[in-house]
Order: C-alpha cells, then sequence, then structure tokens
C-alpha cells in the first residue's frame, strides 16, 4: 500500500499518514466580538465562518527516513502558522493551520538508527474556510 | 453579511477587518450637526498606506451595497501588518472652513445653502429648494451657519454615494422593525431625563438702521480683511478702497483712510409654547437661530414641542439591520414589552458580520413634516371686514397695528443777523462800511410720528369662523401755530381690532415690523422732516458762504442767487479842495436758503450805473434814482458827499410738507423746516483828502429792506391702521399679494 505524503508549506514530505488510527476532521463554526443574548434569551450569532481543523497520525516512509525527521523539524519548528493541504470531502483543503501540539514515541534503536513512532498532530485552522455569504465549496 | 472597505482602489475584506466602528447621529431637534466618524483596522502588506491625503475617500459597503462616504482624517500603523483608520462624514471639511454670513432678505435656501457648502457640492430637496430665508448669519463654521438653515427649514443633512451632500426631510415612515430578538440584554436600558415644561424661541428681525459706526481707521500696507462685530451696511470708504464686502466683512486695499458704514437694528421677539406639566420647570430657550420670523415660529414651535415632549429614550445595543440615525423604527420596549414607536438619534456601532449598534432611539418620537404649519398665506386687512377662517385652517396669526401717529410741524427759517459797521479813519481819509454777515439759519423739520403698536396673537381657529376687523384711522400731522418758535405733535392714530383683539394691548417695535413674506417694514417710525436751508451769507473777510443744498431723493433745492462781486462801484472822483477824493463800493448780495420743495430767494442784484464824477455834476448818469437798490449817490456840487447803500439777501424758501404716509402703522413725516434769509451784502465808502483839508462827509445806509426766513410746513398725517392675518395651506394657490 503507498503512503500518502504530506504538503506543508509548499515542500512535499515523504512521510505517511495513518488511516488506523484515521485522521480525523472536525469543523468549529466560530462567532465574532458581537455574540450575546437577547433580551427573548436567544442567541444574537455573529458568525465569523466555519473553520475546518485535522488531527492526524503520521509514520515514517522507509525509503525517505530523511524526510520523516525534516517534516517533524517543520511542523515544530516555532512559527505562527503552516499552509498545509489535508483531504475533505472527494478533494483536499488547502489552509493556514496553526499546530497546537504534537506528540511521539521512541521505540529504542535498530540498526543504529532510532526508531520514532506514532506521531500525532493537532492542526488548528487560523481563518474560516468558509465564511457568511461566501461560496459553498469548502 | 460582509463589510468591505474600499481606499484608493484597493478593497480590504471583512477578513482583514479586525476591528471596526462606525457612528452616525442626527440632532433631531435640527438645531446641530453632529460629526459622524468610521474607523476601522486592517491588514494590509502596502507600507505606503501611511503616504495619505486628509480627506481622502473611503466607502464603506456592507454586502456589496454603499452604507457610507467618509474622509480620512489620520492613520496609525499599530503592527506589522495592520493600520487603523480613522475617518469623518463630509461635515467634518464644513467645520473646518469658515462663512462669512451675511444679512439675507428673502433669499432661497438652495442659493444660502450652496454658498455656505461651497465648493462642495450640495443638492436641496424640492420641499426646501424654493423656500424663502430673511435674517443674519454671522461669520462662523460652515457647519454651524449651515445647522442655522437646517434648523430653520427642518431640514437635515444626507451625504450622497458620490460623496455631495443633500438637503432633505427625514422619512416619517418606519425604516425598521426591532424584536426583542435583535436587542442585546447586557446593556439595554430607557432613560428618563428631566421635563422640559416651557420652550421659549425667539423671532429676529433685521433692519437697516441709521446710526454710523467706524469699522477701521488708519493704514494698512497690504490688503485687508475687516472682520465686523455686527452685521452692517452702506460702507463708505475714504482714501482706501472696498475690494469686497459683505454685512461682516470687507476687504480693503492697501492706504490710509477710514471706513464707516450702518449698522442693523436688530429686534427680537419671543413666543413660547407649554410642552408638559412638571413639579419642576424646566424651559428650553431657543434664542440663537437669527434665520427665524415670524413666519416660521409657529411651525418651529411646533416641533421643538414635539421633540421636546419625547425625550424618554431606549438605549440598546441591537444588532443593526439597515437602519441609521434619524430613522423611524419600531422596538421592543425592553421592560413593557409592548412594541413602541420612536427615531434614532445615534447608533454606534461595532463592524462585524453582526453589526451590535449601540443606539438611542426617542420613544414616541416621529420627524415632522418640515412645511406643515409654515405660514405661506397673508391677508392685509386695511378695510373693516368682517374675517372668515378659510376651509382647513385651524391656526392663525393675527398682526394687529394702530394707525400711525401725524408727523410734527416744522419751525421757519431765521432772519439773517444783521450787518456790522466797518469804519475807520486816518489823518488823510476816512472809511465808512457796513459788512454783512453769515445767512440765517434754516427751520428745524419737525419729527416724524410714532408708530402705532404692533399687537401679535396666535389663534386656534375653526374653518367659518369671523373675527370683526376695523383698521385703525391714521393721526392727523401738526399743525403749525401761532407760536412760530414751537414744534406741533400730530395725533395719534387710532388703534386696530381683531375679533376682540386690539392693538392697544400691542408694543412698540422700534425699527418697525418686517412682513416676512414681502420683506416690507410697516409699524415704523415716521421720516423725521428736512431741516430748512441755510441762507448764504459772508465770512469774517466778507467771503462767500454758500447756504446749503435740500437733497431728497432726486430732489435738489437750492439756496437763491447770490451775487458777489463789487456789482457797483464808483471811480474816484475828482479832487475837490473842500473834500478830497471819494471812492464808494457796494459789492454782494446773498440768496436765500432753500426749503423742501421751493429754491431761495435770489439776493437782491443792484442796479449799475456807471460814470464819473469829473465835473462833480449832481445830475450826471452815475446819479442813482431814489428807487434804485444797492445805489451809491453823490449829494451837492461840488462834491462834498457821497454815500452807498447796502444791498440785502434773498428771502428764504418756505417748505412744503410731505405727502401723507400710506404704509400701515408707520407714523407720519414731520414738517419740512424754511429756509434761513440770506445775509446781507456789504458797502463801504472812502473819502481822502489833503492834510490841513477838511474832508467831505462819507455815508453807507442800510437797506431799503430786510430779508426774512421761510416758512416751514405742517407735518404729515401718519399711515392708516390694518390687520395681517396669517394662515397656512397646502394647496398651490397663490397667496394675496401686499400693497
Amino acid at each position: 500500500m503507498g503512503r500518502t505524503p504530506i504538503v506543508m508549506d509548499g515542500v512535499t514530505y515523504h512521510v505517511g499518514i495513518l488511516f488506523d488510527p484515521p485522521l480525523e476532521e472536525s469543523f468549529r463554526i466560530e462567532d465574532g466580538p458581537n455574540v450575546g443574548v437577547s433580551l427573548a434569551g436567544t442567541d444574537i450569532r455573529d458568525i465569523v465562518g466555519t473553520y475546518y481543523d485535522h488531527t492526524l497520525y503520521v509514520e515514517q516512509d522507509p525509503a525517505y527516513p530523511q524526510d520523516y525527521t525534516a517534516f517533524y523539524q517543520a511542523i515544530s519548528a516555532p512559527v505562527p502558522s503552516h499552509t498545509v493541504v489535508m483531504p475533505h470531502n472527494d478533494g483536499d483543503i488547502t489552509y493556514s493551520a496553526k499546530v497546537l501540539s504534537g506528540t511521539r514515541e521512541y521505540h529504542g534503536r535498530l540498526s543504529g538508527r532510532r526508531i520514532w513512532k506514532g506521531l500525532k498532530i493537532q492542526l488548528k485552522a487560523t481563518a474560516p474556510q468558509r465564511v457568511p455569504g461566501g461560496d459553498d465549496n469548502g | 453579511m460582509a463589510n468591505t472597505v474600499t481606499y484608493r482602489g484597493v478593497t480590504y475584506p471583512q477578513a482583514d477587518m479586525t476591528v471596526g466602528s462606525q457612528y452616525d447621529v442626527q440632532a433631531l431637534d435640527n438645531r446641530r450637526l453632529e460629526v459622524g466618524n468610521f474607523s476601522f483596522e486592517i491588514q494590509s502588506d502596502d507600507p505606503t498606506i501611511v503616504d495619505f491625503t486628509r480627506n481622502e475617500p473611503l466607502i464603506y459597503n456592507r454586502d456589496g451595497v454603499t452604507v457610507g462616504i467618509y474622509y480620512v482624517q489620520n492613520i496609525k500603523r499599530t503592527g506589522t501588518r495592520s493600520y487603523r483608520l480613522d475617518a469623518t462624514t463630509r461635515l467634518d471639511i464644513l467645520l473646518g472652513a469658515q462663512h462669512m454670513g451675511g444679512i439675507y432678505d428673502a433669499a432661497t435656501a438652495s442659493e444660502v445653502i450652496t454658498d455656505i457648502c461651497s465648493p462642495i457640492p450640495v443638492t436641496v430637496d424640492k420641499a426646501f429648494a424654493t423656500e424663502k430665508l430673511s435674517g443674519y448669519l454671522p461669520i462662523a463654521s460652515k457647519r454651524d451657519n449651515l445647522a442655522k438653515v437646517l434648523f430653520r427649514l427642518g431640514a437635515a443633512l444626507k451625504t450622497k454615494v458620490d460623496g455631495s451632500l443633500h438637503v432633505t426631510a427625514l422619512s416619517r415612515r418606519v425604516k425598521a422593525t426591532i424584536p426583542a430578538t435583535l436587542i442585546y440584554q447586557d446593556d439595554a436600558n430607557v432613560d428618563y431625563p428631566d421635563k422640559v415644561t416651557r420652550v421659549i424661541l425667539t423671532e429676529h428681525q433685521y433692519i437697516q438702521g441709521d446710526e454710523t459706526v467706524n469699522l477701521f481707521e488708519g493704514s494698512t500696507t497690504e490688503q485687508t480683511t475687516l472682520k465686523f462685530t455686527e452685521p452692517v451696511h452702506d460702507l463708505v470708504a475714504i482714501g482706501i478702497t472696498v475690494v469686497e464686502s459683505g454685512a461682516n466683512y470687507a476687504v480693503i486695499s492697501a492706504g490710509t483712510g477710514t471706513l464707516t458704514g450702518k449698522k442693523y437694528i436688530h429686534q427680537t421677539r419671543e413666543v413660547s409654547r407649554e410642552v408638559q406639566p412638571a413639579p419642576t420647570e424646566k424651559v428650553e430657550n431657543v434664542d440663537d437661530q437669527t434665520l427665524v420670523t415670524i413666519l416660521e415660529s409657529s411651525a418651529i414651535l411646533d416641533r421643538l414641542e414635539q421633540y421636546y415632549l419625547h425625550q424618554d429614550r431606549i438605549q440598546a445595543s441591537v444588532a443593526r439591520q439597515n437602519e441609521a440615525a434619524g430613522d423611524v423604527v419600531t422596538i421592543h420596549h425592553p421592560y413593557t414589552g409592548e412594541t413602541t414607536e420612536g427615531t434614532i438619534e445615534s447608533l454606534d456601532a461595532e463592524l462585524s458580520y453582526t453589526i451590535k449598534a449601540r443606539e438611542s432611539i426617542l420613544i414616541g418620537f416621529r420627524p415632522f413634516d418640515p412645511n406643515a404649519g409654515v405660514f405661506n398665506r397673508v391677508e392685509l386687512i386695511d378695510t373693516e371686514k368682517d374675517f372668515v377662517v378659510p376651509e382647513n385652517v385651524y391656526k392663525l396669526r393675527a398682526v394687529i397695528i394702530q394707525a400711525g401717529q401725524g408727523g410734527e410741524s416744522a419751525l421757519d427759517g431765521s432772519t439773517a443777523p444783521r450787518e456790522r459797521e466797518a469804519n475807520s479813519s486816518t489823518s488823510t481819509s476816512k472809511t465808512v462800511g457796513k459788512m454783512g454777515q453769515g445767512g440765517g439759519e434754516g427751520g428745524e423739520a419737525g419729527e416724524g410720528g410714532s408708530p402705532g403698536k404692533v399687537l401679535i396673537v396666535d389663534l386656534d381657529v375653526t374653518p367659518g369662523q369671523i373675527f370683526h376687523s376695523v383698521p385703525g384711522v391714521r393721526g392727523e400731522g401738526g399743525k403749525r401755530g401761532t407760536d412760530r418758535t414751537v414744534h406741533y405733535p400730530g395725533t395719534e392714530g387710532t388703534h386696530s381690532t381683531f375679533g376682540t383683539y386690539s392693538s392697544e394691548d400691542g408694543v412698540l417695535f422700534p425699527g418697525g415690523w418686517v412682513e416676512a413674506l414681502s420683506g416690507k417694514i410697516y409699524a415704523s417710525p415716521g421720516r423725521n422732516g428736512i431741516k430748512g436751508g441755510t441762507g448764504s451769507g459772508l465770512d469774517d473777510q466778507t467771503h462767500l458762504v454758500p447756504g446749503n443744498s435740500i437733497v431728497d431723493g432726486e430732489d435738489t433745492y437750492l439756496p437763491g442767487e447770490s451775487f458777489r462781486e463789487s456789482l457797483g462801484s464808483m471811480d474816484e472822483g475828482t479832487y475837490n479842495k473842500d473834500s478830497g477824493y471819494f471812492t464808494a463800493t457796494v459789492a454782494g448780495s446773498n440768496g436765500g436758503g432753500a426749503a423742501y420743495g421751493a429754491n431761495g430767494q435770489p439776493g437782491q442784484a443792484p442796479v449799475v450805473r456807471r460814470g464819473t464824477g469829473a465835473n462833480n455834476n449832481p445830475d450826471s448818469d452815475i446819479k442813482f434814482q431814489g428807487g434804485d437798490i444797492g445805489h451809491i449817490g453823490v449829494w451837492l456840487t461840488p462834491v462834498r458827499m457821497m454815500y452807498g447803500r447796502l444791498l440785502t439777501g434773498g428771502n428764504g424758501a418756505s417748505a412744503i410738507p410731505f405727502p401723507a404716509e400710506t404704509t400701515v402703522g408707520r407714523g407720519g413725516p414731520g414738517g419740512n423746516g424754511g429756509g434761513g434769509a440770506g445775509g446781507y451784502g456789504c458797502v463801504s465808502v472812502q473819502n481822502r483828502f489833503a492834510t490841513g483839508i477838511t474832508g467831505g462827509s462819507p455815508e453807507v445806509w442800510g437797506p431799503y429792506s430786510f430779508p426774512s426766513g421761510g416758512a416751514g410746513s405742517d407735518g404729515s398725517d401718519g399711515g392708516p391702521g390694518g390687520i395681517f392675518v396669517y394662515w397656512h395651506e397646502d394647496d398651490e394657490t397663490e397667496g394675496v399679494s401686499l400693497p
């Protein structure tokens, strides 16, 4: 089975996205500063838009061990955000994501190389991918 | 539901806006023009955005529809990519520019508004464009003067999509409905301010007066703009040139000189209206609206009454729809739960996908029909009649004017001072003379009669109601009495009545009362008569001092003709061993003073007979006849006596009175003074003789007659009484034209 690489900041990293545990896509509909409660007790929404976030597990592609390390370094870099391409519906979605956290497990050495597994990263969209009144292709 | 801002051709979407606010305000009493503003923070990669020019426009759109055009006042950089732009409505530009004001006499609103707003293009709704404005605007900011115009009209100012201004009426239709579900629960409240119990409005009138005021005296090295503290008219410049001027200012050229003008008489009258009862009286005084005249005061009081009757405000943050300041809305009352109507006076919005706007809404207030109640019809009642209230008329204003008093009689002109003696002698000569002096003073004019009292009443009436109307009868002019040193006053005019109302309960308007639809002045003091002209005469050196002319409009009346040269003289006589040489001169005679209606009489012209006394012949042609005036004569053979007779001046002209006054309520003109008598001429005779010789007898004789001053005239009758009745009609028919 071929591995799915990750495209981030325009760079293709030959690592593999695991599907067990699966890649998770979540969405949130955020309100702006003018959200509130009305005299009638109902919500007054100030919908800024819909954000799609992703949680995924990444494994090393044995053919490109150095990409795994490069990807890890890039994803954990102290930068505000990354532009990532993630699966969405039947296609992909490209968005600016901030990385909230990431974890991985150390599994000892093999042939002089340290074995890292189970890299889990959480990507959170920095801007709504769909805005009120915008097109509905998100 | 997205906001966008377009600035310098770049459109910034909502996503690029981190903070945005809009403040919209509409003074619902029309007394102020407040500046709206718009601020927002954007993310931009263009650092040149800070290189802005003040007052560059930016357009605020919501969902593709333009909400407003604002003009950038300030830009701050707040982060690496963050910029805050602060902008205001166009009113801010008007605030920074000065308007020179002026006196307006039935100027159209369109003209005045265009002048104030220039160079910003402005359009005026047809409901207001042809409205006539009368009154005064000071030198002030364009915004303040425009506010006065809008208050007078009851109009609002809007900014159109192209950035031009538009003067229009606020709509009375409900623009939006605000249910409880759109009102934020966190800060809703209802404000109940102190109740205004009464409102007082001041009407203004400006009338050209005669008092002269010095505006400038001195030197200036360059063209200078003088600003006056009060309006003036009829500027007179001496030594400098007035390049440009208005009632409040003059631009003068460089130079040394003076500038004078005449003051306006500013008359005011307060009208008031009960608004509502309250335990503590609170009065709202509106006295600075100098474009308010008698015509609109009632309608404006209606507006102010409605405004101050509705001072309770719902103040709440709402999820804004499309409403703006000045719009009528229905809103869920936060505490009673009822749906109530009101008008938004201000709106402070935080921009987001949902706009949260803090709105202040006057409960129960609805913008007024701007033309409702403005008196646009007037009838002058100048004969006794029953006035019938027209259909659909429920308010009247009656201006009841007493007839004017007759003018005061004038005095006669004075006689001329008698001649003075001018005698001298030496051991070889003897000179005798009589020298005339100045001409007689013109007679003092009579003062104009007092104006009639004016009573102004506002009446609630019903169509068909009858008011019996009786105009007062004019006062008669004062008649000259037997004592010619006394002015005799005219009689009072009688009072006018309108139903049970009488001018007797009215007041005097010192400068007259202005009928605002025509601009004519009524019930003003009568014009004073014209003092008689001084007769011509002589100064101490016997030089001619001409009497003054009487000028009234196109009519000029002159002093009588004067003869000033040596009109009659006798050549030196032959020496006589007993009497010596004689020389005689008769010189000058002076015209009588002019008076209104007639020229002065000419001074006496001498009969001239020339010759010599060479043969000492008393029958020669130099011997004057007995009836000649101003003659020189010889006496006895050989000549031992020579004499001259003084020429007398002309009589002063007798004045005629002005015609009776025809203007309602105006005092009658005063009588016109008679012209002064012309002064006497001069005569001298000199006898020279050798030492030791007994001289002859030079002699000068007085005149045959004595000139008299002209008669002053009676005062003239005052103007008749009358009643002006005002009302409002909605149709397009013409009002009754005034005389």
